[in-house]
C-alpha cells in the first residue's frame, strides 16, 4: 500500500503534493488506480502460473455442474450439460475426482472450458485460492509425472 | 505475379513476418499445430521471439520499446476493472436477479417473445469486457425460456434459436463494452487523427445496434436454413431443473440495489461524461458494490479472467513486433496490389473487415489486437488515394472491430459457441455457420450506420 | 462536467428502428406473427436500452 502510493505521488512528477488542489487529488487517485489495477493483473498471471504449474491436488474431471449424476441424460465426452447449474455466477461449477477418489466441487472459468477444451475425464489440477477453489487443466509436466493420458485411466 | 514478388522482395523480412503470423494462425486453425501442446497466444508469443531472432540475422534488430509501446495499457487496466465489476455483480447476486426481473417480465404484456428479445441482448446491454462473463452467469435463463417455449409451442428447435442467438450476443458483447473492450483501442487509433466526432465510446452504439441484428439474423437462419435440433431430453432436464431452482431461491434486495447502482453508473458516465477515467469509476463502483452486497476480496479475484488479457497482450506483442519490421508495409503494398484488380479498394476493404471470421480464433483479441494497426493503415491509405473521404477510417475499423468481437463464437479453437452446443447436447461447431451468417451482415450493418449517420 | 446534449434524435431514432427489425425477426424466428406486440414491444426496449446505456 505504501508502495502504490509512494508511486501515485512520483507519477506526478516532481511537484509536492498539493491538498488543497482537487485535480492534484483526483490524479493520485487516478495513479493508484492505474497502478493497482496492474497490480491486480500481474497478481492474476502469477495465480494463474501457480495453479497451472505448482496446483495443489490433480484429479479427473467426472461432471459438469454441481450434480455428480447426470441420470437419465446423453451427456457424453464434450457436453456441458449443466443439470443444477450455479445461477448467475460466471464460473461454472465441476465435480472432479482426486487421488484418494474423494470428489470435490471445483470453479473453472468459462474461458477454460472453451478455449482449454475440456472434458470429462480430463486431467485437472485444484487450487484453494481464498475460498474458492480453482480448476486448471494440467499441464504437461503432470502428465508426464502421473503417467497418465487425458481420459485415459 | 511479378508485381507480388517485387513487393516481397523488397521487404523479405517483413514479409515473412506476415508468412508467419498468418502462418501459425492457420496451422493452429487446421489442428496442424494441437492447442493442447501449444495454444494459439503461445504461438504467437514464440513467433514474435522468432521475428525478433530473424531481424537480428538480417541486421536489423527489433527494439524492445517498439513492441512495449503497442501494448495500450488503458484497455488493459479498464478490462481488469471490468472483471472486477463482474466479480462484484456476480458475488452480490446481480446476475441472479437480472434472470428473476427477466422471469417477472415474460408474465407481462411483453409476453415470451418480448421477454426472449430483451434476455438475447442482455449480455450488449450489460457490456461486459467478455462475452463468456454473461454466457456462463445468464445460459440457465436462456435454457429455460426456451424449454418453455419449446414445450408451448411444441417446436424443439426453439431452444436453440434461443440458446444460439444468446451466443452469439454474447461472444459480440465484448466490441463495444466501455470496459475494455475491443473497441477501445480502433476508437483510439481513430482519436489520434482528430476526426470528427471520434473519441472514446464513439464506436459503441453503432456496434450495439449492429450486434442486436446480428442476433436476429442468427435465430432467423438457425430457425429457417440450418435448423440445429437440440437434444430434447437435455434440454427437458435441464429446463425443468432451473424451473426448480427459480421456485427455492430467494434473492436478497442488495442484489437489485447492485444491478440498478450498475446500470446507474454506466449511464451516467455517458450522459455526464466526467473528467475521471472510467478505471477509477470502475474502482468506486466495485467499492460500493462491495459495500451493499458483502462481497469479498477473494470474489473480486476471482472474477479476473486470464485468458481475455493475455489475449489482449499477446496481440499487442505481436502486433508489434510486425510493425517494427515492415509487415504492416508489406501488407498494405499487397492490398493495394489487390486493389487494382476488379477488386478494388471497396472488395479489399470487405475482404480485410472480414478476415477475423474467416480465420475466427478463440477470443477476438487475439487476432484484433494484432491486425488493428494494419487496418487502421489500409484505411489510411484509402483516405489519402483520392477516392475516399477520411470517414472511411472509422467505417473500417468498427466494421472490424465487430467482426473481430463477433468471431470468437464461430471459432472451432474452442468458441463460445462450444457453451451453446455442449448445453443442448448438439454436434460440437455446429452453430458455426449460422453465427457466420449474421456477423458478415452486421458487420456490413455497422458499417452501414457509421458511413451514413456517423458515430452517434 | 458537462451534460452530453448529443443523446441525438439520430442515436434514438436508429436504436428504435433497429429495435423493432430486431422484435420482427425475433418473432419470426420464435413462430410467432411478426407483428405480434411482444416482440416488437421487447426490440424496442432493448434499443431504447442500448442507446441509453
Amino acid at each position: 500500500m505504501t508502495v502504490i502510493l509512494l508511486l501515485g505521488g512520483l507519477s506526478m512528477g516532481n511537484n509536492p503534493i498539493e491538498f488543497g488542489s482537487i485535480s492534484n487529488i483526483l490524479n493520485v487517485v487516478n495513479s493508484i488506480v492505474f497502478i493497482g489495477l496492474i497490480l491486480i493483473g500481474v497478481y492474476a498471471v502469477l495465480m494463474n502460473f501457480r495453479t497451472v504449474l505448482l496446483p495443489q491436488r490433480i484429479g479427473r474431471i467426472r461432471s459438469f455442474g454441481r450434480q455428480l449424476n447426470l441420470d437419465g441424460l446423453n451427456c457424453d465426452s464434450g457436453c456441458i450439460g449443466i443439470s443444477k447449474f450455479s445461477d448467475g455466477k460466471m464460473s461454472i461449477p465441476v465435480q472432479v475426482e482426486l487421488d484418494d477418489n474423494s470428489i470435490i466441487t471445483a470453479d473453472v472459468s468459462p474461458c477454460c472450458i472453451c478455449i482449454d477444451r475440456l472434458m470429462v475425464g480430463d486431467l485437472v489440477g485444484v487450487t484453494r485460492v481464498g475460498n474458492r477453489i480453482i480448476l486448471q487443466r494440467a499441464s504437461r509436466i503432470h502428465k508426464l509425472i502421473c503417467g497418465k493420458n487425458d481420459r485415459n485411466n | 505475379m511479378t508485381e507480388i514478388i517485387n513487393i516481397i522482395m523488397l521487404n523479405p523480412l517483413g514479409s515473412m513476418g506476415l508468412l508467419f503470423f498468418f502462418g501459425v494462425i492457420i496451422a493452429s486453425l487446421r489442428g496442424w499445430i494441437p492447442q493442447d501442446v501449444l495454444p494459439v497466444q503461445s504461438a504467437l508469443m514464440l513467433t514474435t521471439l522468432l521475428l525478433a531472432i530473424l531481424a537480428v540475422l538480417f541486421g536489423k534488430p527489433i527494439n524492445i520499446k517498439d513492441i512495449t509501446s503497442n501494448i495500450f495499457l488503458h484497455p488493459i487496466t479498464a478490462l481488469i476493472g471490468g472483471f472486477l465489476v463482474a466479480g462484484a455483480l456476480e458475488a452480490a447476486g446481480a446476475f441472479r436477479a437480472a434472470i428473476d426481473i427477466l422471469e417477472r417480465t415474460s408474465r407481462t404484456p411483453l409476453g415470451l417473445p418480448g421477454t426472449v428479445a430483451i434476455l438475447v441482448n442482455m449480455p450488449t446491454i450489460f457490456a461486459m469486457p467478455c462475452g463468456r462473463i454473461l454466457a456462463a452467469a445468464l445460459i440457465p435463463a436462456a435454457i429455460l425460456f426456451g424449454h418453455i417455449l419449446a414445450q408451448r409451442r411444441k417446436s424443439s428447435i426453439l431452444a436453440s434459436v434461443v440458446v444460439f442467438g444468446f451466443i452469439v450476443n454474447a461472444a459480440a458483447s465484448c466490441g463495444p463494452s466501455p470496459l475494455g473492450g475491443i473497441g477501445m483501442v480502433g476508437e483510439g487509433m481513430a482519436g489520434s487523427l482528430k476526426i470528427p466526432g471520434i473519441g472514446l465510446g464513439s464506436f459503441s452504439n453503432a456496434q450495439s445496434i449492429a450486434i442486436m441484428l446480428i442476433t436476429g439474423v442468427t435465430m432467423l437462419s438457425i430457425s429457417f436454413v440450418y435448423r440445429i435440433l437440440p437434444d430434447e431430453s437435455l434440454v427437458k432436464a435441464e429446463g425443468e431443473a432451473e424451473e426448480k431452482v427459480e421456485k427455492m431461491e430467494k434473492i436478497h434486495i442488495s442484489a437489485y440495489l447492485s444491478l440498478f447502482v450498475f446500470f446507474i453508473t454506466i449511464a451516467a458516465v455517458f450522459i455526464l461524461q466526467p473528467p475521471i477515467p472510467i478505471q477509477t469509476i470502475l474502482v468506486i463502483l466495485v467499492i460500493v458494490i462491495m459495500v451493499m452486497g458483502d462481497v469479498t476480496i477473494q470474489d473480486l479475484i476471482g472474477g479476473v479472467i486470464l485468458h481475455p488479457i493475455m489475449a489482449m497482450i499477446s496481440g499487442f506483442i505481436i502486433a508489434g513486433a510486425l510493425l517494427s519490421i515492415g509487415s504492416f508495409d508489406v501488407l498494405i503494398s499487397l492490398l493495394e496490389f489487390l486493389a487494382e484488380t476488379p477488386l478494388g479498394y471497396v472488395g479489399v476493404a470487405v475482404l480485410m473487415a472480414n478476415i477475423p471470421t474467416i480465420l475466427p480464433m478463440p477470443c477476438g483479441r487475439i487476432i484484433g489486437m494484432a491486425l488493428m494497426p494494419g487496418i487502421f493503415l489500409l484505411g489510411i491509405t484509402m483516405a489519402n488515394s483520392g477516392t475516399f473521404s477520411q470517414e472511411v477510417i472509422p467505417i473500417l475499423l468498427v466494421s472490424f472491430i465487430i467482426n473481430a468481437a463477433a468471431s470468437c463464437g464461430p471459432s472451432p479453437l474452442g468458441g463460445i459457441g462450444g457453451i451453446g452446443e455442449g448445453n443442448l447436447g448438439t454436434e460440437i461447431g455446429v452453430s458455426g455457420k449460422p453465427q457466420q451468417v449474421g456477423i458478415m451482415i452486421g458487420t456490413g450493418i455497422a458499417a452501414l450506420i457509421i458511413g451514413v449517420l456517423g458515430p452517434i | 462536467m458537462r451534460i452530453r446534449m448529443a443523446y441525438s434524435v439520430k442515436l434514438f431514432a436508429t436504436a428504435i428502428l433497429a429495435g423493432i427489425i430486431l422484435g420482427i425477426m425475433v418473432n419470426v424466428s420464435l413462430g410467432y406473427k411478426f407483428y405480434d406486440r411482444g416482440g416488437i414491444l421487447g426490440g424496442i426496449i432493448v434499443g431504447l436500452l442500448i442507446a441509453i446505456l
